[in-house]
């Protein structure tokens, strides 16, 4: 009998049936009675100042109920921190991006409120826009938001080391400049909100969030109201991958619309006002410069970087905050110095996206270390074996790794990648003719925090109801926007309690009704509110083993709950089943109700926007990744036929859900470095739909995908249990860049791999060889 | 997405339907699966006053064998063509750029006829309205400029059809019903290089059936697409392949591409090509440098025009081989 009952089997996830069916009801499928509709109006510049909003005109349409501006929020401003607050629910003075919310509406249908729209008046004047995060950087570039000099949205400068004396001793050095490019978050639900305002001061609102917590603060003080009069309710979500933490104008204004026109309202996007407008992840400009010993040791890491924030804050702190601690591991690197730039720019506003801030750092560092092997004629495999963290290992700037894998990640995944049959380096192909596919095998770790600590509010609280038929109520204000985690927690309630999943019931957040939540971010739910759930649920079964002991007469430690049963471990027989303890509980003395709770947060100082200095999460995953790619050689078209992912998740506490996060990586990691790219002009977003923006689609992801699972049993998480979703995204860009290289020769440095890219990179190498050729005597 | 009021028309034969054209000259659309026009009028860059559509015009979708030849009604959905036994036993190539459009969901919907006539794209054009506001009307929208080709006086859209290079390749004649009766014209007199007005389409003249001469004894012929992605995409360059044995001494290739101009092109191999022993390597090699050279794109959606160029050679060159190992 496996240690477990539930954990670690592979169990489907319980909301996949009304998914699968379309029964699930997200945002867009809720409604209320005498609801409106509600529209945005946005900006058809990058840069302008407003002169005069004349919405006389809008409001006396028939059917139009409400009509807002900016003037209409007063003076308030959200972000981050308290010194990052520098975006507005409707523009103030100013539009600094195209597609910038100016003006709402709100009317009993959607037509009357596109209507309404077109009757607003905004008189403009053109500003100058500046969309290149070099440009905004230069002196004289024009100032975007008045109180950021420079444009500096964040600036982190920190050194751990000695970096100058690790370049004296390193034997070769290495410089490249890579850079990762705009990529949308991808969901297929466009961002929502139901809202009703109830007089004088009360909040309901629906909205498709992954952390509703933020916007629930968020909404306390956009308009003054307590706490405990904001109720934000949770729909299901149709996936967020970091565009749907925090509150968006799109909630703003919901809620205002209904409190001026005292009705529901409801405000769901269009896909291009997501493509168009919405947030995405980070471009960003990365200068890397490594040193190492002649055994191909790595000494020192020095890192500048340019990232473009676009016109607003946003999250863009931990972002940076996240590429300097990513450069700590996974490997040891003793020296490391950084200095992280965050420039604003006109362009929709960065944000967090699966990885943020981690996949492009790692993906320059990681292909630098194979340009790195090249030269030095080293072996792949064996550079990263030699410079991998390991379980103790203390980072030059503080972080703690309590559990590695990653040399079993290395050594499982070239196993099953047949590596040692399929890899030849490319200075030994590289004489042959290449054909007319060539084709190549490329490897990558990743390490990724596993729970991210951020400043404020960090622990996760889990309450558990005993029902008196032994079911089981889950309120948790962690919130599953896709990831599996409902299924996840309810695992560990059944694993402690002996009840099965089906018995565990998970009720969305609600924020009047579920203990307060950091949020689905930074990998930190299975983790983080795992930890929660496994106290709450050990607090339960306490309760109920005090009844338990008495009805079966036996010690209280000699009992054990297993598969809805409750029994004496070395006399079996002595048993009743769950339910009937469940029920006789209720009854017992005067009265009991079984409610188990727990809290539980990672002990460690909170992120360090400064120097960098400590911890970025409670624990670390570590991983490896192999890729196969095949290059058309007269095309340059490159596909990924095969992809190998093992990843050190401490403890796999559902094998199938591991399988779908290390899937979902993949596709998300191949549309990344293959497919994806935000194509603008002068800040205006050529590619606003999903038939030009080219997600990869099934027929573009591997055709096969190897996940293993290496189980470390980290000291920290649940069971043991690390992150298992975002880290495998980051590898997968260097995995398939490295193996490019090894099909064909070229380095591609520059994000998307287009297959025009691929064809100028041969072209350029073909030129080069023949000039070296004719160059000799 | 609002669509702007329109009155609908459903008549149930050809001359009911071009009268209805003629009525409205100017301010109707046809419409048959609706895959294109929809999009367009919910982008608001089409907005007619009055839809025609065709769905209940008896007969319009059959797919007959007539004599030798093999009339395929406008009407006629893709899947229908794909699907069809005369199609993929007599036109296989038809078969295979049929199910090279988008998605199984838009074969399902979208015809034969509409694809044949698919408005040019650009991603400058098809947008919707807020997004246009942002920068001054291109030609499409009744402005003065194209930004695909700045500094042009003309509009550069670029066809996209799929089927169109298999039907030029195979030698078809489309049928031509107007008001004033019906004409039928090799499809590659039916295609004009023009992105505002890419059909010689006259007005109230209506596509009403797609003539296939026979295959003879010996015909092979095949479609390449070349896309972004496995599934969905327009093509980035398509270019569809047929060589016809005319007797035992003589074969005609017809090679057209699509992706490339504001129609699909043919491109017409020099007179002595190919010699009846069928093709060689010098020949694919040549015919591959002819088309690279005849095709004159503009940059779009990411692609370079030398590139484009450069795409047109290597699947010339990729059908001919495959149909000379056929």
């Amino acid at each position: 009998m496996s240690e477990y009952a539930v954990l670690g089997k592979r169990l489907p996830r319980v909301d996949g049936p009304v998914k699968a069916a379309g029964t699930a009801r997200f945002t867009d499928d809720l409604s209320l009675p005498g609801m409106l509709h509600g529209k945005i109006l946005r900006s058809p510049h990058a840069h302008a100042r407003i002169l005069r909003i004349d919405t006389t005109l809008a409001e006396s349409h028939p059917g139009v109920r409400a009509v807002i501006v900016g003037e209409d929020f007063g003076d308030y401003r959200y972000g981050l921190k308290p010194d990052t607050r520098d975006e507005y629910p409707l523009a103030r003075g100013k539009v600094r991006y195209l597609g910038e919310e100016v003006a709402a509406v709100a009317a009993v249908d959607e037509d009357t409120a596109l209507e309404a729209l077109e009757l607003i008046q905004v008189d403009y004047e053109v500003l100058q826009a500046v969309t290149d995060p070099e440009e905004a950087l230069r002196e004289g570039a024009p100032l975007i938001h008045d109180d950021k000099p420079g444009n500096i949205s964040v600036h982190m400068k920190t050194s751990f080391g000695d970096v100058d004396e690790a370049f004296r001793q390193a034997d070769y050095i290495r410089e490249d400049r890579f850079y990762s490019q705009s990529v949308l978050h991808g969901f297929l639900e466009p961002n929502a909100a139901l809202a009703l305002w109830e007089a004088p001061n009360r909040i309901t609102i629906w909205a498709s969030k992954q952390s509703p917590y933020f916007l629930y603060r968020n909404l306390s003080n956009c308009f003054n109201v307590p706490l405990s009069n904001v109720r934000l309710i949770q729909p299901y979500i149709g996936g967020g991958f970091g565009g749907k933490n925090g509150g968006y104008p799109v909630d703003f204004c919901a809620v205002m619309l209904s409190k001026k026109s005292g009705r529901p309202v409801r405000i769901v996007l269009t896909m291009e006002e997501v493509l168009s407008s919405h947030r995405r992840r980070h471009p960003m400009i990365v200068w890397l410069k490594t040193g190492v010993k002649k055994d191909g040791t790595l000494l020192a890491h020095d890192c500048r970087i340019i990232a473009d924030g676009g016109a607003g804050t946003g999250v863009g702190p931990s972002t940076i905050a996240n590429a300097f601690y990513f450069l700590n591991l996974p490997y040891v690197v003793p020296n490391v110095r950084f200095d992280g730039i965050r420039a604003y720019t006109n362009r929709p506003i960065s944000v967090a996206q699966r990885g943020n801030g981690i996949q492009q750092i790692r993906f320059a560092a990681d292909v630098q270390l194979d340009m790195i092997a090249e030269d030095l004629g080293r072996d792949p495999v064996e550079i990263r074996e030699k410079n991998g963290a390991y379980t103790g290992y203390k980072t030059t700037s503080g972080m703690h790794v309590k559990s590695c894998g990653l040399r079993e990640t290395i050594t499982e995944a070239i196993r099953a990648a047949e590596w040692e049959t399929h890899y030849r380096p490319w200075r030994e192909k590289m004489h042959e003719p290449l054909g007319r596919i060539a084709t190549g095998v490329g490897i990558a770790c990743n390490s990724f925090e596993s729970g991210a600590r951020l400043t404020g509010h960090n622990c996760c609280t889990a309450v558990i109801k005993v029902h008196e038929d032994g079911t089981v109520s889950l309120l948790t204000g962690s919130t599953d926007s896709g990831q599996g985690s409902e299924t996840v927690l309810a695992m560990i309630v059944a694993e402690v309690l002996g009840t099965r999943l089906e018995d565990v019931f998970v009720p969305q957040t609600d924020s009047s009704v579920t203990p307060v939540d950091p949020g689905s971010f930074g990998s930190r739910v299975s983790s983080t509110a795992g930890n929660a759930v496994l106290i709450a649920a050990k607090d339960a079964k306490q309760q109920l083993l005090k009844v338990a002991a008495e009805l079966l007469k036996a010690d209280p430690d000699t009992i054990e709950f297993r598969d809805r049963k409750v029994f004496v471990r070395e006399a079996p027989e002595r048993s009743l089943r769950f339910r009937d303890l469940a029920r006789q509980t209720v009854a017992w003395g005067s009265g009991t109700t079984v409610i188990g709770q727990g809290s539980w947060g990672q002990s460690i100082p909170p992120l360090n926007f400064e120097t960098g200095e400590g911890d970025a999460g409670g624990a670390y995953s570590f991983g490896t990744q192999a890729a196969w790619v095949e290059v058309d050689t007269r095309t340059g078209k490159v596909t990924v036929p095969r992809m190998v992912v093992a990843h050190d998740l401490g403890f796999a506490l559902n094998p199938l859900a591991v399988e779908g996060q290390h899937e979902g990586s993949i596709a998300g990691g191949v549309g990344h470095t293959i497919y994806e790219h935000c194509v603008e002009e002068n800040g205006q977003n050529l590619t606003p739909n999903l038939t030009a923006y080219g997600l990869p689609t099934v027929y573009d992801l591997p055709e096969e995908m190897v996940s293993l699972s290496i189980e470390t049993i980290d000291p920290v998480g649940a069971f043991g249990a690390k992150e298992s979703g975002e880290g495998t995204q980051v590898s997968t860009i260097p995995a398939i860049v490295n193996a490019i290289h090894n099909a064909i020769g070229v380095w591609i440095t520059d994000l998307p791999v287009t297959p025009e890219k691929v064809l100028k990179a041969l072209r350029d190498k073909k030129a080069q060889a023949r000039a070296t050729t004719e160059g000799q005597p | 997405m609002r669509l702007k009021k329109f009155e609908h028309f459903e008549p149930r034969t050809l001359s009911e339907a071009c009268q209805l054209l003629k009525e409205h000259a100017g301010k109707a659309a046809v419409i048959a699966g609706g895959t294109d026009l929809v999009v367009r009028m919910k982008y608001g860059v089409t907005t007619p006053e009055y839809l025609i559509n065709l769905k209940k015009v008896e007969g319009l979708s059959s797919i007959n064998l007539v004599g030798e030849n093999l009339h395929l009604g406008a009407l006629a959905t893709l899947t229908q063509v794909r699907c069809s036994d005369l199609v993929r036993e007599r036109y296989p190539v038809l078969a295979e750029s049929a199910l090279a459009v988008s998605a199984a969901q838009l074969q399902n919907m979208g015809t034969i006829g509409g694809n044949i006539c698919l408005e040019p794209r650009c991603w400058y054009f098809q947008q919707g309205s807020s997004w246009r506001q942002a920068r001054a009307d291109c030609f499409k929208n009744g402005g003065a400029v194209c930004y695909m080709a700045k500094g042009s006086t003309r509009c550069y859209a670029l066809y996209c059809g799929d089927t169109a290079p298999a039907l030029l390749a195979l030698g078809a004649k489309v049928r031509l019903v107007s008001p004033c009766g019906e004409r039928t014209v090799p499809i590659e007199e039916f295609f004009v290089d023009n992105g505002m007005r890419h059909t010689d389409l006259q007005p109230a003249e209506l596509l009403a059936e797609v003539i296939l001469p026979g295959p003879g004894a010996g015909q092979h012929g095949t479609y390449l697409k070349y896309r972004k992605r496995g599934a969905l995409d327009f093509p980035i360059v398509g270019v569809a392949a047929v060589i016809t044995k005319e007797s035992t001494a003589a074969s005609r290739l017809r090679i057209a591409v699509t992706g490339v101009g504001s129609s699909p092109l043919l491109v017409v191999p020099p007179a002595d090509f190919p010699a009846g022993s069928g093709l060689t390597h010098e020949m694919i090699n040549r015919m591959a440098e002819i088309a690279r050279k005849q095709v004159k794109p503009v940059s779009h959606m990411e692609v370079s025009p030398s590139y484009r160029k450069e795409l047109v050679g290597v699947l010339v060159r990729d059908a001919l081989e495959k149909l000379a190992g056929a």
